[in-house]
């Protein structure tokens, strides 16, 4: 035991390099590890912020559901959800019952009448430089903060204001509750999600290890050199192995103690990260102990085994260490086992079953991404076969790529995984947000408001012209009426009364002048209002004008919707019945400008703050922040990658320093020995890229599909990632390594032992 | 007296080229032997075989009564921690490691702690003159100073054989000379035998008897000293 412990010391104590070599090599293994240990502790903390996320939610919670709560210490609350840019505003009307009506979570008091304590957030919002026009939405007056205990997270937008006016609308739009922390539905992530992040997971950390293991493989002739004499000096085989394990400890050691700062430090400044309108508290990060321990494990191990595997085929013997060279295996089957097994895991998405099993899909993209790491050895070689033969400087880069590919598609096997994922997951959020920029039916409006109450055609044209003071929004407005009874079991009709403009956003029709009615499919010769609260009853009837022409519904109404009766004017007989809703329809022109959603909402909120205002299309980009955190990942990948890249060939290019001595020694002409250099770091890039774009085309189907995103590709998607990576290779080959190839290329190099 | 290491019908080959073909040497206690030959002869193979770094195709090393090739690699390596010791000509100190620790190496992966395999060690060096260049590393030090630190790892362990191979045939001549004088000196005084390789006959010249290398054969060559 004794003598394992000073071995593993020993270990420890050579990691400590003497040489510029030997640092880089540390510095190099422990930053990668130090990534790796972040995003793992980071994915660890994941939970615990979950469950800290919904357990504040879960306590504020006030749907009572069916339930009606009788009054007593009771709270009246409204329901004013609404959105502010890419912020979801949770707002709240209430009013107390009794002394001793219950607080919301974070709230001191109640607020007095149009009064409201309203989140950081919102506060820092109504400051900001569109404060006024987001103040239309919420005119109270703040007299207080919510609390973080009341909040989902620092950047939520949330108020609750006090509103005398809820008492009256009991049962209409407000309810009562006599506590906060009602159960909660668990929010179940939306399909797709898992599989996004199982991806997201894997282009990651896969790269981490082929960084990490390119690190350590870099001055691996001087270790071995080392190991070697000091196998000459009665160290076993055993023992040498366990002094190159305690070597592995140290970036290990190291790369767990930066990433554990870099932790801290994303921890720190989490509060300002946003990723899907989620924010989180630094309090709420803090990683799972088990998981914690078992990230320390799976870093420690990942380092032991990279080392091990570096050992694979090697003899470290006391006059030296001598690799066993192995035939390499161009054999296809095998390579293609993985990917065939991913195939059939994802053969139900791919078949396009309705309801996919979300975890075998997750398991068959991660596949999908590991059956890449065979295929590049394989491809290299044969794009070497495919590429017709010529130059000398081609001739000797072939042999070299034919005879040893998985040493020269080390490195180019990250930015393979790399470039996979980042197309797909850029192609699939592309499509995402492209597919939501405009109305599943292009007749629908933007936004519509529906607010209950009467009705006249002049406070319509009044609340259509209040809409239309924002720029580059038509409206229209008219009211809509339930029909009772139908000619056909299922159908649905509506009484709907507005002016030809406004009538015109809602059905075509011929021509229309004041005084026009229309039909709606076949009415009969009346009609019966609906009076029923929520079972139908009958009501007033109403004689089908003659003359009425047919119309056609446009947009979804004219697929719920069967029959009806359209009329440009409000008739006697309907005078003094209160209509279902008044129903604006808001559409937007191009040139609308982005903060027009936010002023429709704040007219909305003006004309009467618990109206149901509906956005048809998305008020802002949702996956905007995914895609900088996807760039940002990409990058930093790509950076590592083209750094792990350039440290396998500059060790191939040292190990093979000898033989490049020979050839300039004989004649070979400098620019032949550099270009066989660059074509065996080219070819094998291209042959990757050529894999890359292919598999994250089809990846990218398969997590569209799953996100229920029609299959759409666009070429900036795709290419962007190639471009990045292509551009970082030939960065890093042209401007580093040729200076290191001029130097190689020398005869001084025969001097060398 | 029988011999302390006896190698007899040695046989090697790398692929078509054959190193040795039925070399042998006998190595009493305490007795200095030089290995001489061309290059290419066969005599860095012979230690080879003989210190069980190289296992021999055919032929026999016997040491101390056991018989080398039946020995797995942890007895072998045990040997060499305890028994033997080694200058080579170059490529043998570890870089990382302070001189002292390069010569306490040794004792630490044999267990001895490393307070001990110091004070060992350093009891070494001053007697060998080396007590100034105890916290240098050998990339800090001269040809000439690095083997002499390589000659007191050697001889750290208390080994009943040293093999040296080329131990000056990376330095000057007043080096060299001073490495050998401290390396035989040492030996005798330690009553340890040392196998010396060598093409220099000014080298060779320190050992008691020697033997010739040619063609992968041995022959006895007269008596050096």
């Amino acid at each position: 035991m004794r003598r394992v412990v000073a071995e593993l010391a020993l270990g420890i104590r050579l990691a400590f390099p003497s040489g510029r070599h030997g640092w880089l090599r540390t510095a190099m293994a422990s930053a990668g590890v130090a990534i790796g240990a972040a995003a793992l502790l980071l994915g660890a903390s994941v939970p615990v912020m979950l469950d800290a996320r919904q357990d504040r939610m879960l306590q504020r919670d006030d749907s009572v559901g069916l339930h009606e709560v009788p009054p007593g210490q009771t709270l009246i609350v409204a329901s004013v959800d609404s959105q502010w840019g890419s912020n979801a505003v949770r707002g709240r009307l209430i009013w107390p019952e009794s002394p001793a009506a219950p607080l919301p979570p974070g709230v001191p008091a109640i607020p007095g009448d149009q009064q409201m304590y309203a989140s950081p957030a919102l506060q820092a919002a109504l400051a900001g430089p569109d404060g006024d026009t987001l103040r239309r939405q919420m005119p109270y007056e703040v007299v207080g903060t919510i609390a973080p205990a009341g909040l989902s997270g620092p950047h939520e937008f949330a108020y609750y204001a006090g509103y005398k006016r809820a008492e009256a609308l009991v049962g209409v739009n407000s309810w009562r509750v006599d506590r906060f922390g009602y159960s909660l539905d668990d929010g179940e992530p939306r399909q797709g999600t898992y599989v996004v992040v199982a991806t997201m997971l894997a282009t990651l950390l896969l790269p981490i290890a082929i960084f990490i293991g390119a690190a350590l493989r870099f001055g691996a002739d001087t270790r071995d050199r080392r190991l070697a004499a000091i196998r000459l000096v009665g160290a076993d085989s055993r023992a040498v192995l366990r002094i190159a394990l305690g070597e592995s400890l140290v970036p290990a050691g190291l790369g767990l103690a930066a990433g554990t700062v870099l932790y801290l430090l994303v921890r720190s400044r989490s509060a300002d990260l946003r990723l899907f309108d989620v924010s989180v508290f630094p309090a709420d990060i803090s990683p799972v102990p088990v998981l914690a321990l078992l990230v320390v494990a799976i870093v420690l191990a990942l380092s032991a085994g990279l080392t091990l595997l570096g050992f694979r085929g090697v003899a470290v013997e006391p006059l030296g260490v001598f690799r066993r060279s192995t035939t390499w295996n161009g054999r296809l089957w095998w390579r293609l086992l993985p990917l065939a097994a991913s195939l059939w895991l994802l053969r139900p998405v791919l078949t396009g079953a309705s309801n996919p099993d979300e975890e075998r899909a997750g398991i068959g993209v991660v596949l999908a991404v590991l059956a890449l790491i065979p295929l590049v050895p394989y491809l290299v070689p044969l794009a070497a076969r495919v590429l017709p033969s010529g130059s000398a400087a081609w001739q000797l880069a072939s042999q070299q790529l034919r005879q040893n590919p998985a040493a020269s598609t080390r490195a180019v096997t990250g930015i393979v995984v790399a470039v996979t994922g980042a197309i797909a997951l850029h192609a699939t959020f592309g499509a995402a947000s492209a597919r939501r920029e405009v109305p599943d039916n292009p007749a629908d409006p933007a936004y519509i408001l529906q607010a209950p109450g009467p009705q006249t055609d002049a406070a319509m044209r009044a609340r259509t012209a209040r809409f239309e003071s924002v720029d580059g929004i038509r409206a229209g407005t008219v009211a809509k009426y339930g029909l009772y009874g139908s000619p056909t079991s299922y159908a649905s009709g509506h009484l709907v009364i507005g002016d030809c403009e406004s009538l015109r956003q809602v059905a075509t029709f011929d021509r229309c002048a004041a005084g026009d009615a229309f039909v709606v499919g076949d009415p009969g010769r009346s009609i019966t209002l609906d009076a029923g609260k929520l079972d139908p009853a009958p009501g007033r009837k109403l004689p089908i004008p003659s003359g009425a022409r047919p119309a056609r519904l446009v947009g979804t109404d004219a697929q719920n919707v069967t029959f009806g009766l359209l009329l440009t004017s409000t008739p006697a007989a309907v005078a003094g019945v209160r209509p279902w809703f008044v129903e604006t329809r808001m559409f937007a022109s191009e040139d609308a400008p982005a903060t027009a959603a936010g002023q429709l909402r704040g007219v909305a909120a003006e004309i009467d703050p618990l109206a149901m205002f509906t956005a048809i299309v998305p008020e802002y980009d949702k996956y905007a922040s995914l895609r900088v955190a996807l760039n940002l990942g990409s990058a930093v990948i790509l950076l590592m990658m083209g750094v792990g890249l350039l440290l396998d060939v500059a060790s191939r290019l040292h190990d093979r320093r000898r033989l490049l001595g020979v050839l300039a020694a004989v004649g070979a002409r400098r620019s032949t020995v550099i270009w066989s250099v660059l074509l065996q770091a080219f070819v094998p890039l291209l042959a990757g890229l050529a894999l890359a774009i292919g598999a994250g085309i089809g990846l990218g189907a398969v997590l569209m599909r799953l996100s229920q995103v029609p299959v759409t590709f666009d070429a900036a998607a795709v290419l962007a990632p190639v471009a990045v990576g292509s551009a970082l290779v030939l960065a890093t080959t042209v401007g580093v390594l040729l200076p290191a190839a001029r130097r190689v290329t020398s005869t001084e190099q025969l001097r060398y032992e | 007296m029988n011999p302390l290491l006896d190698a007899e019908g040695l046989h090697k080959a790398y692929g078509p080229t054959t190193a040795l073909a039925g070399a042998d040497l006998r190595v009493h206690a305490g007795e200095i032997v030089s290995v001489m030959g061309p290059s290419g002869s066969g005599k860095s193979t012979l230690l080879h075989c003989a210190a069980g770094l190289t296992r021999p195709d055919a032929g026999h090393v016997g040491y101390d009564g056991q018989e080398l090739s039946s020995l797995n690699d942890v007895k072998r390596s045990a040997l060499r921690r305890r028994e033997f010791g080694f200058v080579f000509q170059f490529g043998q100190l570890v870089p990382e490691l302070t001189a002292l620790q390069n010569v306490a190496l040794p004792l630490r992966l044999d267990g001895v702690s490393r307070r001990t395999a110091e004070r060992r060690a350093t009891g070494l060096m001053d007697r060998l003159g080396l007590a100034d260049k105890a916290r240098s590393r050998p990339g800090e030090l001269s040809g000439g100073q690095q083997q002499r630190v390589a000659v007191a790892r050697a001889l750290v362990t208390g080994p009943r054989v040293i093999f040296a191979d080329e131990p000056t045939g990376a330095l000057d001549s007043v080096s060299g000379e001073q490495v050998m004088e401290m390396l035989t000196r040492s030996a005798r005084e330690a009553g340890a035998a040392v196998v010396l390789v060598t093409h220099d006959a000014r080298v060779a010249a320190y050992a008691d008897r020697g033997i010739v290398v040619r063609d992968g054969r041995s022959t006895e060559r007269m008596a050096a000293r």
